[in-house]
This record gives C-alpha cells, structure tokens and sequence, in this order.
C-alpha cells in the first residue's frame, strides 16, 4: 500500500469472556496487523481497488436494538442481526425440531466442540485479510446447527442490517449441517448508508446432506461489502449457492466451497449488477479434494456506467481427485462503453482423469434481437430491460425460494431503470415488471 | 397505404436501392420478386427500422407521416409488421411474455387497455391455431430451438396476435416445405381485410400460388423494372428474371 489507509480498524473492545473465542480473536487480531490490508501487488486483489474501504475512517459500528422493518421471508424462521448482533428473540419453542440458533457467545458454552471443531477453521485468517479482521473484532454473531436428518420445511432468513454512516460491521455465522440434513437458507446484507459490512460466514455441510443457500447484498452505492464465504462439502452431500449483489462501491465476494467427501455436489451461481462508479467482485475457489466430486460454477455480470465487474474462478483438483467433472462459466454483459469486465478463469488440475470445462464471455445485448423485440412495438428501453433480465435469468432461475427470486427480478427491474444506469439516449422508462417471467 | 418516391437506400457507403416508387392502397397485395442481391431484403429492412441502412434520398409515407422519421417501435405501433426472414432466437425471453408486452405496447399506443394474462392466453390460442402453431411452443424462449418452418410459422402468429395495417412478409416461404408453405398461406389469407395490406418479398413464384396478389413488381440492382398482374409471376416463374433489363431506360427499345 502507498499511503497509510485512513481506515484504522478499531480493536478497543475488550477481549471475549469466552476463551476459545477470545485466543481466536487474538490470533485474527495479530495476523491483520502483520497482513494488513491486501495491495494490488497481491495476485488476488490485484484487479480491486480497496480506495471505498480504505479511504474513509469507519467507527466500529455502536449496539443498536432498532431497526428499520426490512423485508422478510413470508413463513421463514427469521433471525436479524443488527450492527453485528443477533437482535431476534429466537423462541426456542417455534423453532423446528433439531435446530439450534444460538449467538456464538453463549455457543462457546454450550457447544463447545462445535466452535473448536469449525469456527476459524473453514475461513482462514492465514491468508485472508478481511476474515481476519473479521475474526479479530468479537465473534458476536451467531451459530446455526442442524441435528442429523433435520429436515427443515422453513427457511432460515437470516438478515444483516448495517445502519447508519460512516461505520463497519463484521456479520459472523457459522452454520452447520449435520448428516442428512436438508435445508434452505437466505442471508441479506442489508446496508442502509455509508457503511462498510465485512461478513464471514461458514458453512459445513456433513454426509448425505442438501444444503440450498442464497446470499443477497443489498446496500447503496455509497456503502461497501466485503464478505467472504468458506464452506465444506462432505460425501453425498449437495451444496446450491445462489449469490445476487446489486450495486455498491465496493462488493466482493470471496467464495471458497472445498469437497471433502466422494461424490460431493455444488452448484454455485452469482450475478453481479453495477453501474456508475461500482466495482463488483466474486472471486471463487473451488477446491475438489477428492475423488467423484462435481461442480458447477455459473456466474454473470451487468455493467453500466463507468462500472468495474471481476470474476475469478480457480478450479483446484487434486493429485487423487480423479473422476472430478467441474464446469465453470462467466458472462459479462455491458450496457455501457465505459463499464470494464474481466472474466479470469484459474485451473490447477493435478489429477489426470477429469473433466474440466471453462468458458467466459463479455459482451453486448444482441442487436438483432433488441430489433426484433423493437420491431414488434417495444421501446428501447423496454427491449434492453428485457434483455438484461433474460441474461440473468439463468441465475435468477436457480434461486430456489419463488419470493427471492420475484423480488430480486423486481429489484433488478427497478435498479436497470434508473436514469444513473441508462445510455444517455434512452428514452422514459415504460413501467415493467418482471415477476411473472412467464418461460 | 404507403407510399414510396423515388427512394434511394445506402449501406457502407455503397447504394443498394436506386430510386423506388411504389404505392400500396388500403386491402392491396403486392409482391416484391426479384433476383438474389436485387435489394429486396434491404427495403424490408428499412421500412421496418432498422437503423444501419442510410436513406440517400426520396420519401416513404405511411398513412401520410413520413415513416422514416420515426422509430422502428413507432412504425411497428401504428401498424407495420416485418415478417422476418431470419427470425433471432432470444434465449431467457418467454415467447408469450414478449408477446403480451409487444400487443400491450401496440394497443396503448391505440389508446386501448392493456390484455390481461387470462384474456390473452385465450387470444393466444385461437390465434395459434390460424397457422396450426404447437401451443407448447409458445412455453418457450422466443424462437428457441423452433425449426425454421415453426420460427415462420411463429411471425406469421406474431402477426394475426397484432393486427397491423401492413405486413412485410420478408421471403417467408423460404425454408418451408409444400405443407408448411400451404399453412402460412392460409394464414396470411384469412388475415387478408379491405383495410388490410401486404407486402410479399419472395425470390419464388409458388408462394403465389396460394396468396394471390394484386400487383407484381420486379426489383432487378435497385430498382423496380416491370410491374404488372399476378401473370407476371408465371412469366417469372417460366423465364427466370434474366430477359428483363436492370436499366428501365433499355426496355423502350426491346
């Protein structure tokens, strides 16, 4: 880093009066300062410009207990985080059978093998500034855990609220999928100002288990979001991500999903929608451990403005991983000249008997078809509208709860008609709605 | 109907069409045949829109405006209908959601209410079934994965679902076999109306077998060299296009 960064990240809080969390803290705390924050000279930020985190001095963020009523999930067990902490009530007797939310805090002891055996040990502060930092600033999220065989017919809609100006918070969650279980789990990041949110979340996925996971990012243009994601997928076990960030100064995602066990599965599917001045990031690992193990990595970006989209995908596949099958694909489409994408597709393939497929694409809306859809009586704007929610569609699609996926279709709808997002020659936006996608 | 004087169409610098007069009435068929090249498909295209053709020179009038002052959207909500001849497969597009927005675009443009879901699935079918259309084609992205005898059979749908005032059939019958060729026909003709008009750009004669027209011209290098009844088909359709002379001005001394 040239200059000092005016982000001093603040440590002030006293340590943790649990101990495994307050030595892991500790740890996290130590490795960041020795980190600090990643410069473009390291190969995986090296596309990022980190100016919207570090340029600004963000105040840790203060307990709040209100909060703004956000969208939630119609029948869903809810749970809602406000500046880094659990705010719900979760009442022990609406929860499903085999399921335990608890903050991480008291986690520390009642389950204390559980935080040993997982928290800090899929997202690692070794090589990961930001989950460092996270790690280092208090552990006061929450613990999720799936008993074997839960079978959970609600989902778990877990929001994170950041509210206010000029502060930082740091989500944490760790689930945990017990052997056969089979669940749905939404998590919204919701920012309402200049804020920066550096969630982690962890997820284990254990034997025979389907776990179905999407990840919404939902802040302003002024706020921030980098988060990082790390998951185990064991044998027989499914893990579907569908992952939507619309707009922010900086968004990035670090995904790393590891198959651990034979004949593991995962779906990962992420659309990224910036404009103006927005950068948007998912960087992805997937890493095939061993052997029958599938993955499929699908991931697309809109761009207007002046805006900035980065895909990178590492496929890993180890020295005995035989028989691995993953595919990956990156799609960038850009409504505007100035918007930039870059698609960086990684291989490391150390096994012989794979099948291993890429391709990645940038491009434009297609002209004949936005004459076709012209030609028939629909304005450009309209037309362009329409083209761009197709684009998605692919992604939008595997969203697997009906509500998420209207909503992040009206969502996408409403942000594309913006006059920050539009060619300076478009015309009033007709009104659209896309919840009925009608295929 | 529509009127064109004198009308002279550019693309890359290089001139496609040289001068074509034409007048369209109200309920007229006419058809546009003409050799490879001659600049049929050109004029399809730009009375449809399409914004990489530059217009030299001359006039287009549709109902009396000056059609190529307006947008391709525009021309189609005041009742112009380019049956494509390459219909573009749009992946993610559901057919009957671009449909419905298409017929709700047109009929506000109308001043008319929009269709609901209901009433236009009912539309839908019963339009379908003008070109014996497969209804679950209609599940579909637009075009997706259609043969091409479907994607035609499918603007010719389009057209009967939109009601325009002048079709453009842009060599539809091209890629179709004898039965599907017969189906299109039928449809076109029982859209046929006293307020209803008809461009057909055909390379062939056998389209005409089943849509009859009123007019025949000939477009030879850009311009239009014979005109005359449907007899002129059968003269094209037996002589090829050779015997006539690009040059209008040699043909006094023939």
């Amino acid at each position: 880093m040239a200059s000092k960064p005016l982000f001093q990240p603040d440590f002030a809080s006293p340590a943790h009066p649990m101990k495994i969390l307050a030595t892991l803290g500790s740890k996290a705390r130590d490795r960041f300062e020795e980190l600090g924050f990643p410069s473009r000279r390291d190969e995986d930020w090296r596309l990022t410009s980190l100016a919207p985190v570090t340029d600004h001095q963000f105040a840790k963020a203060p307990e709040a207990t209100v909060t703004t009523e956000g969208w939630t999930l119609p029948d869903a067990v809810i749970i809602t985080f406000v500046n880094d902490r659990v705010v719900t009530e979760i009442d022990k007797g609406d929860l499903p059978p085999g399921v335990t939310i608890t903050a991480l805090s008291s986690a520390a002891a009642t389950h204390p093998h559980l935080i040993e055996n997982h928290l800090g040990r899929l997202a690692r502060i070794d090589d990961q500034p930001f989950v460092a930092l996270n790690t280092a600033q208090g552990l006061e999220g929450a613990l999720i855990h799936l008993a074997p065989g839960t079978n959970l017919d609600r989902p778990l809609d877990i929001v994170y609220n950041t509210t206010g100006d000029d502060i930082v918070t740091y989500p944490r969650t760790l689930i945990i999928a017990e052997e056969g279980a089979k669940a749905t789990v939404l998590e919204t990041f919701v920012g309402d100002g200049r804020s920066l949110i550096c969630p982690v979340t962890e997820v284990a996925v254990g034997p025979n288990t389907s776990l179905s996971h999407t990840r919404l990012v939902e802040i302003n243009t002024e706020g921030s979001c980098v988060g990082s994601l790390s998951v185990t997928v064991d044998e027989h076990a499914t893990y579907r991500l569908s992952s939507a960030a619309l707009g922010g100064s900086l968004v990035r995602a670090d995904i790393r999903v590891d198959l651990v066990g034979e004949g593991a599965d995962t779906v990962l599917d992420g659309l990224t929608l910036v404009g103006g001045n927005e950068q948007g990031t998912a960087h992805v690992i997937v890493d095939h451990r061993v052997p029958n193990c599938t993955s499929t990595q699908r991931f697309r970006s809109v761009l207007d403005g002046r805006s900035k989209a980065v895909f990178t995908g590492r496929i890993i596949v180890a020295e005995d991983a035989q028989k691995t099958d993953a595919r990956q694909s990156s799609r960038s489409l850009l409504r505007s000249s100035d918007a930039v994408a870059h698609n960086n597709p990684q291989l490391e393939i150390y096994a012989d008997d794979v099948r291993c497929t890429h391709g990645s694409t940038v491009g434009q809306l297609n002209p004949e078809a936005l004459f076709y859809l012209r030609a028939r009586g629909i304005d450009r704007s309209t037309a362009e509208g329409i083209l761009t929610l197709a684009f998605a569609a692919e992604v939008l699609e595997g969203i697997p709860i009906e509500a998420v996926r209207s909503r992040l279709a009206d969502q996408l709808t409403a942000r594309l008609g913006q006059p920050s997002h539009q060619f300076s020659k478009r015309k009033a936006q007709d009104t659209m709605k896309f919840g009925d996608l009608e295929r | 109907m529509l009127e064109l004087r004198n009308l002279h169409v550019a693309i890359g610098g290089s001139e496609i069409l040289k001068g074509i007069d034409l007048k369209v009435n109200a309920g007229e068929v006419h058809a546009i045949m003409g050799p490879n090249g001659s600049g049929k498909s050109t004029l399809a295209s730009v009375l449809a829109g399409r914004e990489e053709y530059e217009v030299t020179s001359g006039e287009v009038l549709f109902q009396g405006e000056n059609l190529l002052e307006i947008d391709a959207e525009t021309r189609a909500r005041e009742g112009l209908f380019l049956a494509f001849q390459y219909p573009v497969e749009i992946p993610g597009v559901g057919n009957t959601y671009f449909l419905r927005t298409a017929l709700n675009s047109v009929r506000e443009h109308r001043g008319q209410p929009p269709v609901d879901a209901i009433d236009f699935l009912q539309l839908v079918r019963e339009k379908a079934d003008v070109v014996k259309l497969d209804p679950s084609l209609l599940k579909r992205a637009v075009n997706e994965g259609f043969s091409g005898g479907e994607k035609k059979r499918n603007e010719i749908f389009q057209m009967a679902v939109l009601e325009p005032r002048l079709a453009i059939l842009d060599e539809t019958d091209s890629g179709l076999d004898i039965d599907a060729l017969r189906i299109v026909s039928e449809g076109v003709n029982s859209l046929r109306s006293p307020d209803r008009s008809f461009i057909i750009i055909t390379h062939y004669q056998r389209l005409l077998d089943h849509i009859i027209p009123d007019f025949v011209h000939v477009l030879k290098d850009g311009r239009i060299v014979e005109s005359g009844g449907r007899e002129l088909a059968l003269e094209l359709e037996a002589r090829g296009y050779d015997w006539l002379d690009s040059d209008p001005a040699l043909e006094i001394s023939r």
